[in-house]
């Protein structure tokens, strides 16, 4: 193929058609399944980690040539979902592999196979002790361990040349580096994360668990583990708001002297040419008790669904096992499970691998329980909170721990169908019967006979947009009358569900969960941003079509540009650049002698910053579409009232404006609807922060759905009344827009 | 009207100042694509300290077992989004002639419910349409995302299409009943030619939506030969560890065709064909 | 502008259409729901005519033209072009052509293709497309205009070119509606000039929509005067300025309006006169219905030029109309005089050189007008009382 040279333009000509051919056959054969003797393998692995699992995957092959192994990366954030869609429907994968904290709830949800007893007795041989453990549940092994996964100390040793054994001389160590002035910091991890809290919660002698391993959150114990994160914090040697993103940047870059990181980490730590140690965590001073970290089991899972389950199984060991534990190892850096690898002198002589296996007897297994997904965001906002010192820790916690039993309160009682059906085939029968009435009186049905042809334009719209948009919808709609039970299984409980929600029983009416704070922050919302899209968008479109204005062209491909680039990324920037230390927005302030503002302290600074990214994002929608309103109308009537006297601004409101008006009322429209819903910039950048308070409706819906308990039901209540809202705001503007229409 | 010098100065300082204002954070996605190290740079200043081209080169140079993934991901994206915008023009341009220039039973009805489909929160349909794709047998295939991409930015497309044309006057289209044209031909010879601002600005619009979705995109696909670069963008982030650099470089390769598609299309913008046909 | 005035030799002749058309309408009606925008109008324009449709603004002209064109649906009654009942026939299976007020030129077409379009619709040979276009770009002068954008067209040419573009296809019957609105008044006299010569090489039926009565007398063959929806009157030019059939277009046509006055009948059976106030005009007995009561309520109606000076000393009291000058307006030859009396306001237009020296505002003049010249109109119903009527 590719030594083929093309002699001339015409031959030239018909390899691209070729080219082209073989693009649409590759189109075509994208839809054919994969061969019958692949072995499909999801993962998550990035980088180094997935070259190991590519490695192995190679070698495999090469001892099995009838059973072959296809590995899919899937990207994390999307691989959980996927799994949850894919496999009750028979296109999962055979095995996947993902920490072992969902275990929980893929067992609820039937998603996961058990292991034979006897993949249970050799696991427990090959593997370190505690990484089998985790994969039990109600008795049975679910999956085979590859590595383990907890934080642990790195040091920068030109600066703190021993490892502090306690958290006096941690602190000692760090005090001695740390300058808040300079950027420079003495300790640095993500403070505001729970995740990172979890050891000093050990430390102080408490945890998430009570003595019956009910998930528990309050205790004098974790406030004190509180207390002392927010003293780090207060002190400065700590940096507050830091994301991952800040802790790589500052310990690589030679400002902090330690962090707390994970085995991801070693690349990047390595890449830097700083000379760095690991050791485990410190004992807390106080207590005299180990900070211990959450472990995390990277696992090899069973899928439920496999076609060959003994030959998936088959693969996962050698994954697990010595094997594939060697090139993990070596090639991924992981700690791996398998005890034999370490027999390896290049993996016994991997320090960081050591330190971390030494972490590891002190690590706590992060509880797999289903609830446990519903503790992170009470937590979260709980820590941070404390460390604003808004609330104290204790009843920081306590409020955390309300918070997440009414998350995790059991689903209302399943009700009888039979009165709801009635209830709504009568108001369907009622409803139709209006309709008919209405059509017969105003002879519709000539009319729309007489009119025939034009809806002949509207049917493959039409079909689509029934197919794809209103089924699905009206599908998801309905799961509001009905509570997720667990595990994919469904019960019928009525209105119960929007009663909940509209009575705010939970949650008081001030409170950022209640359904109408949320719907106040929402208003606020959207007609802020549409105010300032649009006000942004026209004033710049106006400046735009001055035939005078140089570089128009450039003007308007630069000013578009937040418009193109993805924002999941912007958004995230925007996040950074609200940074209290290190963001830009803080940075400029501080040229006019502004203290540092700590964005997402308070609801109004943080409600700004998402208002501020949205803005940004949304402006040149608003801008290109007064730019094309503005190609049709012509200039002279403006010009005509500038005779007249008018000045610009009365011009502006009086000619221009009315007269682009037709234009932008659809984009208006649109654009309130859309930044109704517009979930990415809440989710990227406040993240609710703080306590929740800056959540709009479709972000509160999305935290029901994924982070507190899959409560489906719930969730799918709050998008019907999102709707709602909606159609009622729409039926409220119709005399509006009936008007406009009405002028054609 | 030529104004002052004066407002002139104003005006050129204006657009300047809010275009780097614009493009400040941009310029920080740029920086942390060119830089070497892991983390988001320490300073306010959009320039990068050690420059390096590597983190596009990691990207673009994605592959796996002799696939040249990132390259089969671009077709992917190309296809997708071309056909896309395609089909979701072509819809939209025939349902948004009708909702313009018929008076059927039923217009402002359809036209409302266009708008009620935009007001559908996403997250309760993503498993529907899984499910939907799945008994259509269109799951993975890039057939099946094409479809949904569409009739996604259906309403919006014809909402915009059907606002243009209403500015269109019907004196045009009287005038070529008379001069004998069809209704077929009224549309392809008259309609669509004078449309031009509005239909880039649509087409533009459906690309970039379909550009750069990746949600229904990583649930949708199940093979890593039939991602979308969204999809293949996102790998680079995970639970406990983003890899920034790539991230963003990954990011401004997406980016370019949607600029670079704006920059060769804006001209089409500029056409204010109406201005002098109609008006004495 | 770059063209000279009307002058025709040189020019390229037309080939007129084949065959011609009557356009017949019968109680024709038109309503948008509740509104009748157009109510029972019969009139039939004959083949090759020069029918103008004049009224004012809102009453209807447009939705006619429209009617007639198939761009608007006939509500009642029936509507033939050449014998054929056109009713549900398509605007282009109409052999029709129209010139509309905005021209409704294509605006992403050069002028070339504008004039085109309609033939190569029609899927004409391309030959006979360009000869076409040729020829009627050398009789509207578009020639060096062929390749330009309607935008850079100036008013002028572009209602040239809306023009072409229906003469190309040379069809039965053409329609204007108020095709010169939009234009100067020097070119809008030169365009009507145009278009009745066009008339006359082409000798198409033509419809003609205007609300300026000038192009109506100048133009039409025949004139149709609307007003809210119903025919007023049908007639020659002279005939509705001689003889309008009711106050309405006795008002409407001639500038300035004719004066209508109230007043009463009185005076003998064979000498008649009207009374408006103190004023005492003798009219025709010849002309007046036999019926007509005694003292009756008459409209009185005298065009401001029939109008004559008279002497105000004359002892005669009563006859002619008494006032004062309000106004003079002096228009070059002639001056209109604006007299205020008893009966109210009167417009007379004299000739400058009849007016005494230092005649102005606030002279106290005496009006008279030859009983031959007075017309009579039924004071309830407004209908022409007398001959013609
Ligand atoms: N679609 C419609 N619905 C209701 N009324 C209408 C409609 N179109 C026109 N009309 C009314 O019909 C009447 C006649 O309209 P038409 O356009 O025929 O007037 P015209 O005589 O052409 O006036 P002009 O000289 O101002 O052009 C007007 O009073 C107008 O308001
Ligand atoms: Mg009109």
């Amino acid at each position: 193929m590719h030594g083929f040279h093309a002699p001339d333009g015409r031959l030239a000509g018909s390899t691209a058609v070729r080219w082209l051919l073989s693009v649409v056959l590759a189109m075509v054969c994208l839809g054919t399944p994969a061969r019958a003797s692949d072995l499909v393998v999801w993962h998550a692995y990035h980088g180094a980690e997935a070259e190991a699992l590519g490695e192995w995957a190679a070698a495999w092959r090469a001892g099995h040539p009838d059973t072959s192994v296809r590995l899919v990366e899937v990207p994390s954030e999307a691989l959980t979902g996927k799994l949850a869609s894919a496999i009750p429907r028979g296109h999962g994968p055979d095995v996947f592999i993902w920490a072992h904290e969902q275990l929980g709830a893929w067992v609820e949800a039937g998603l996961v196979a058990p292991l034979p007893a006897e993949a249970e007795r050799e696991a427990i041989e090959v593997h370190l002790p505690g990484t089998v453990d985790p994969l039990v549940r109600s008795g049975r092994l679910y999956g085979l361990p590859l590595a383990f996964k907890s934080v642990a100390l790195f040091r920068n040793t030109r600066l703190v040349p021993e490892a502090p054994a306690t958290t006096d001389e941690l602190l000692a160590a760090a005090a001695r580096w740390t300058d808040p002035g300079a950027g420079r910091f003495g300790l640095a991890y993500e403070i505001g994360a729970f995740y990172y809290q979890a050891p000093w919660l050990y430390g102080f002698g408490g945890g998430i668990t009570d003595g019956d391993g009910r998930l528990v959150l309050s205790g004098v114990a974790n406030a004190r583990a509180l207390a002392f994160a927010a003293e780090l914090q207060r002190r400065g040697l700590v940096p507050a708001d830091a994301n991952g993103a800040l802790v790589t940047a500052l310990f690589t870059g030679g400002r902090a002297a330690m962090v707390i990181q994970g085995p991801w980490f070693l690349a990047d730590a390595a890449r830097s040419g700083i000379p760095f140690a690991i050791s485990p965590l410190p004992v807390v001073s106080a207590t005299g008790l180990p900070a211990r970290p959450f472990l995390s089991i990277d696992t090899a899972f069973l899928s439920a669904r496999s076609g060959r389950p003994a030959e998936a199984l088959a693969l996962m060991r050698d994954l697990a096992g010595p094997a594939g534990a060697r090139i993990r190892a070596l090639r991924g850096r992981q700690p791996v499970t398998a005890r034999a690898a370490y027999d390896d002198p290049r993996i016994a002589g991997d320090r960081a691998l050591a330190a971390f296996r030494e972490q590891l007897g002190l690590a706590v297994p992060m509880p797999s329980d289903p609830s446990m997904r519903a503790l992170w965001e009470p937590a979260a906002f709980a820590l941070r909170s404390a460390l604003r010192g808004d609330l104290d820790p204790a009843t920081a916690l306590a409020e955390a721990e309300r918070k997440f039993r009414i998350f995790t309160r059991p689903p209302p009682p399943p009700a009888d169908p039979l009165p709801f059906v009635l209830g709504v085939g009568g108001l369907a029968l009622f409803g139709a019967f209006l309709a008919v009435r209405r059509a017969r009186r105003v002879r519709l049905g000539a009319a729309i006979w007489a009119h025939r042809t034009d809806y002949l334009y509207l049917v493959p719209a039409a079909l689509g947009v029934l197919a794809l948009l209103v089924v699905p919808f009206a599908v998801g709609a309905a799961v509001s009358f009905a509570a997720h039970t667990g595990g994919g299984e469904f019960s019928f409980v009525g209105l119960e569900n929007f009663v909940s929600i509209l009575s705010s029983r939970d949650f008081g009416i001030t409170e950022p969960e209640s359904f109408y704070y949320t719907l106040g922050v929402t208003v606020l919302w959207t007609v802020l941003n549409v105010g300032l899209h649009l006000a942004l968008g026209i004033a710049l479109a106006l400046l735009l079509r001055e035939p005078w204005v140089r570089l128009r062209g450039l003007w308007r491909v630069l000013l578009i540009v937040p418009w193109a680039v993805p924002n999941y990324i912007t958004a995230l920037i925007w996040k950074g650049m609200f940074h209290r230390q290190l963001g830009a927005i803080n940075a400029v302030l501080g040229w006019f002698g502004v203290e540092p503002v700590g964005w997402f302290d308070r609801f109004s600074t943080a409600f700004a910053a998402n208002l501020a990214t949205n803005v940004w994002l949304g402006f040149p929608f608003m801008m290109v579409v007064t730019l094309g309103a503005l190609q049709t109308i012509p200039r002279d009537v403006e010009e005509a009232a500038a005779i007249d006297g008018a000045g610009a601004w009365t011009r502006f409101w009086r000619i221009t404006l009315p007269m682009i008006r037709p234009s932008l009322v659809p984009a208006v429209v649109l654009g309130s609807v859309w930044t109704f819903n517009m979930f990415n910039v809440i989710y990227l950048v406040s993240g609710g922060d703080p306590e929740g308070r800056t959540e709009i409706l479709i972000s509160q819906a999305y935290r029901w759905a994924f982070s507190r308990q899959e409560q489906y039901g719930y969730a799918a209540a709050y998008a019907v009344l999102i709707f709602g809202i909606l159609l009622a705001f729409d039926l409220l503007t119709r005399r509006f827009t009936r008007t406009e229409a009405g002028v054609r | 009207m030529r104004p002052s010098l004066g407002r002139m100065i104003a005006t050129q300082a204006v657009l300047i100042v809010v275009t780097l204002a614009t493009l400040y954070p941009v310029l920080w996605v740029v920086r942390t694509a060119l830089s070497s190290s892991g983390g988001l740079a320490l300073s306010s200043s959009p320039v990068p300290d050690d420059p390096t081209l590597g983190n596009f080169a990691d990207v673009v140079g994605t592959s796996k077992d002799g696939t040249w993934l990132f390259g089969r991901q671009l077709m992917n994206s190309a296809v997708v989004a071309v056909s896309t915008t395609l089909v979701g023009l072509a819809l939209a341009v025939t349902a948004a002639y009708a909702f313009s220039r018929f008076r059927f039973p039923g217009r402002e009805g359809g036209m409302r419910f266009l708008l009620v489909t935009q007001m559908f929160p996403g997250v309760v349909m993503a498993i529907p349409l899984y499910i939907l794709l799945d008994v259509l047998g269109l799951l993975d295939s890039l057939t099946g995302l094409t479809l949904v991409y569409a009739t996604t930015s259906l309403p919006f497309s014809i909402w915009m299409l059907k606002g243009y044309f209403d500015t269109l006057p019907r004196e045009l289209e009287e005038a070529a009943a008379i001069d004998g044209a069809s209704r077929f031909t009224f549309f392809f010879r008259i309609l669509l030619p004078l449309s031009r601002p509005a239909l880039v600005v649509t087409a533009l619009f459906s690309f970039m939506q379909s550009w750069n979705e990746f949600i229904l995109a990583s649930t949708f696909l199940g093979r890593e030969e039939s991602f979308t670069l969204p999809v293949l963008l996102h790998g680079y982030i995970s639970a406990q560890h983003a890899d920034w650099p790539h991230f963003a470089a990954g990011a401004i390769l997406v980016s370019i065709p949607v600029v670079a598609l704006f920059f060769f299309l804006q001209r089409y913008l500029v056409g204010g064909l109406t201005a002098g046909g109609v008006k004495g | 502008m770059g063209r000279e005035g009307g002058c025709v030799p040189g020019r390229a002749r037309l080939t007129s259409a084949p065959d011609m058309a009557t356009v017949e309408l019968r109680g024709v009606c038109k309503s948008y729901g509740a509104v009748h925008v157009v109510r029972g109008v019969d009139l039939t324009i004959a083949d090759g005519e020069f029918l103008v449709l004049v009224g004012p603004s809102g009453c209807g002209k447009s939705t006619v033209l429209r009617m007639i064109a198939g761009l608007e649906e006939v509500t009642e009654g029936e509507l033939k072009i050449g014998d054929r009942d056109v009713r549900g026939v398509a605007p282009r299976d109409r052999d029709i052509a129209m010139v509309f007020q905005s021209y409704a030129l294509y605006p992403h077409m050069s002028v070339r293709q504008n004039l085109a379009f309609g033939l190569r619709v029609r899927k004409f040979p391309k030959d006979d497309i360009a000869a076409r276009v040729q020829e009627v770009a050398a009789v509207l002068e578009l020639d060096r205009l062929l390749d330009r954008l309607p935008k850079e067209l100036s008013g002028g040419q572009r209602q040239r070119v809306a023009m072409g573009r229906a003469m190309v296809r040379r069809p039965k019957a053409f329609l204007f509606d108020e095709p010169l609105s939009n234009l100067d008044a020097a070119l809008r006299s030169q365009m009507r000039v145009e278009i009745k010569r066009l008339h006359r090489e082409l000798g198409a039926t033509m419809v003609y929509v205007t609300h300026d009565q000038v192009e109506a007398m100048t133009l039409a063959d025949r004139i149709a005067l609307l007003h809210q929806g119903t025919l007023q009157q049908v007639g020659r030019p002279d005939e509705l300025y001689d003889r309008p059939a009711n106050t309405f277009v006795a008002g409407f046509i001639g500038s300035p309006a004719m004066n209508l006055l109230d007043g009463i009948l009185g005076g003998e059976r064979d000498t008649p006169v009207v009374k408006a106030s103190d004023a005492v005009i003798p009219v025709l007995a010849g002309g007046l219905p036999a019926d007509l009561a005694p003292a009756a309520r008459v409209r009185l109606g005298v065009r401001p030029h029939d109008l004559a000076l008279a002497d105000v000393r004359v002892a005669s009291p009563g006859v002619g109309f008494r006032g004062t000058v309000e106004v003079l307006e002096p228009l070059g030859w002639e001056v209109h005089l604006h007299v205020r009396g008893t009966f109210g306001l009167l417009t007379a237009r004299l000739e400058r050189s009849v007016l005494p020296a230092g005649f102005g505002a606030g002279h106290p003049v005496r009006l008279v007008v030859d009983p031959s010249k007075v017309h009579l109109f039924d004071g309830e119903t407004g209908h022409r009382l007398g001959p013609g009527g």
